[in-house]
């Protein structure tokens, strides 16, 4: 895994959920390490936390 | 000759009601004995044998990726709708995931074969060689248990904590130790191969050892004393003993309690000393509503003859009607029990204590009122 506890990573394209699109570029900071999934959840802040993100559209913020 | 008579008839009153002896002896069977004989090991190694003959069997390992895959997607379905991921996200992870739980399971499927086949040629030729090679092989099945177990624990939790303890993949989580020991007694005593290798295996399974055992165990040579671990003497003068032994599992038995019970014993008693007086005046000579009947026997009635048919239509009504009596008085003593019901489960002491007071001078009446048998 790329990615640690505590580091902060920006998505390298637009990430769609259901009730809207968090744009590319937003900075956020990873809350967990899913080793199984191979994914983060990312804290983006504004009332979006625990995002699960896949590790291929997060870069080193 | 009277004396005789009157001997006889002591004799007969103490070993027919008066007296009662029960003597209760429990041995120890030497289980770990047991555990190192070859019908043990046999029997052992065939429940394990088909505890991977049932995982193997009846798709259990498709139905276990099936449900398995089935939560994945509703967790991950149940994700998207509260905005936690993405639907691309969602759709890719689903393929990722299937082909990691199928991978889980596959190798469990061909671990549990490898174990089941090794087993079943040791079973076949009882070899030394393969018994290693089936000690590893069964090692590596516990292992892949313990592996899908945790990949299903860590996958859980990174998708939402959906319920995946199927309860197929629940059975998983016995170890086949305890599985084939279970299995090796069977569920009950009727099923229970190893009741019977109890029943007839030789003295010394039952015997002590002559040496410290657990301090020297080379030498296991048994003495000649039994190894008692419970004796129960009851000598009743007077009464009934009665014992109650529990099965609490297979091979498992307990004594549960020893009753004393006078009450029967004086009924016979009184009966056998009745008929022990009417033997004696009899034999002296003396005339008896029995001897009576007796002299009456060379009558040339046939009815006469048999005296159970003499009254029989007069003991027939009778019967009957203390068959009613005996209903009646059953029910009534039933409704008491009945109407005091809460009373003596009551948390209240004296409530409690009133009732059973109550039910106990009910059962008093009652069993006074029953025919003497």
């Amino acid at each position: 895994m790329k990615y640690n506890i505590g580091d902060r990573v920006k998505l390298n394209q637009d990430y769609t959920l259901q009730n809207g699109t968090i744009p590319k570029g937003t900075k956020g900071t990873v809350t967990k390490v899913n080793n199984i999934t191979v994914t983060y959840n990312v804290d983006f802040g504004s009332g979006q936390t625990d995002i699960i993100v896949p590790e291929s559209y997060l870069d080193n913020a | 000759m009277k004396n005789l008579h009157i001997y006889g008839i002591g004799y007969l009153m103490i070993f027919s009601s008066c007296y009662s002896t029960l003597n209760v002896r429990v041995h120890s069977f030497d289980m770990a004995k047991m555990r190192s004989s070859n019908e043990y090991i046999e029997k052992r190694k065939k429940a394990e044998f088909k505890y991977y003959q049932a995982l193997l069997q009846n798709s259990y390992f498709d139905n276990i990726k099936v449900q398995f895959n089935k939560k994945i997607n509703d967790a991950l379905l149940k994700l998207y709708n509260e905005n936690k991921i993405s639907d691309k996200a969602r759709t890719d992870l689903q393929s990722t995931i299937k082909s990691k739980v199928d991978l889980n399971i596959e190798n469990l499927r061909a671990s549990t074969q490898k174990a089941s086949d090794i087993l079943e040629s040791l079973i076949k030729t009882n070899s030394d060689a393969i018994e290693k090679e089936y000690n590893a092989a069964q090692s590596d099945f516990e292992m892949k248990k313990l592996d899908l177990l945790s990949f299903a624990q860590n996958l859980g939790s990174e998708i939402g904590n959906p319920n995946l303890n199927l309860s197929l993949y629940n059975n998983l989580k016995t170890t086949i130790s305890a599985v084939a020991q279970s299995n090796t007694y069977g569920t009950s005593i009727a099923d229970d191969d190893m009741a019977s290798f109890v029943v007839k295996a030789p003295e010394q399974y039952w015997e002590k050892y002559k040496s410290v055992f657990y301090t020297d165990n080379s030498d296991l040579s048994k003495s000649s004393e039994n190894s008692s671990i419970n004796i129960t003497n009851v000598t009743t003068l007077i009464g009934n003993s009665d014992i109650a032994v529990k099965m609490d599992g297979p091979g498992n038995f307990i004594i549960k309690g020893v009753r004393l019970d006078a009450d029967q014993a004086f009924r016979t008693s009184f009966k056998v000393l009745s008929q022990g007086i009417s033997y004696m005046t009899g034999a002296s000579g003396l005339s008896t509503n029995s001897a009576k009947s007796t002299s009456t026997s060379t009558n040339t009635n046939t009815v006469t003859q048999v005296p159970e048919l003499q009254n029989f239509n007069k003991n027939k009504q009778l019967s009957g009607n203390l068959n009613t009596l005996f209903q009646q008085l059953t029910d009534t003593f039933l409704k008491i029990l009945d109407s005091y019901k809460k009373d003596l489960v009551s948390s209240d002491n004296t409530k409690r204590k009133a009732a059973i007071d109550a039910v106990k001078s009910a059962y008093t009446y009652y069993k006074s009122q029953l025919p003497i048998q």
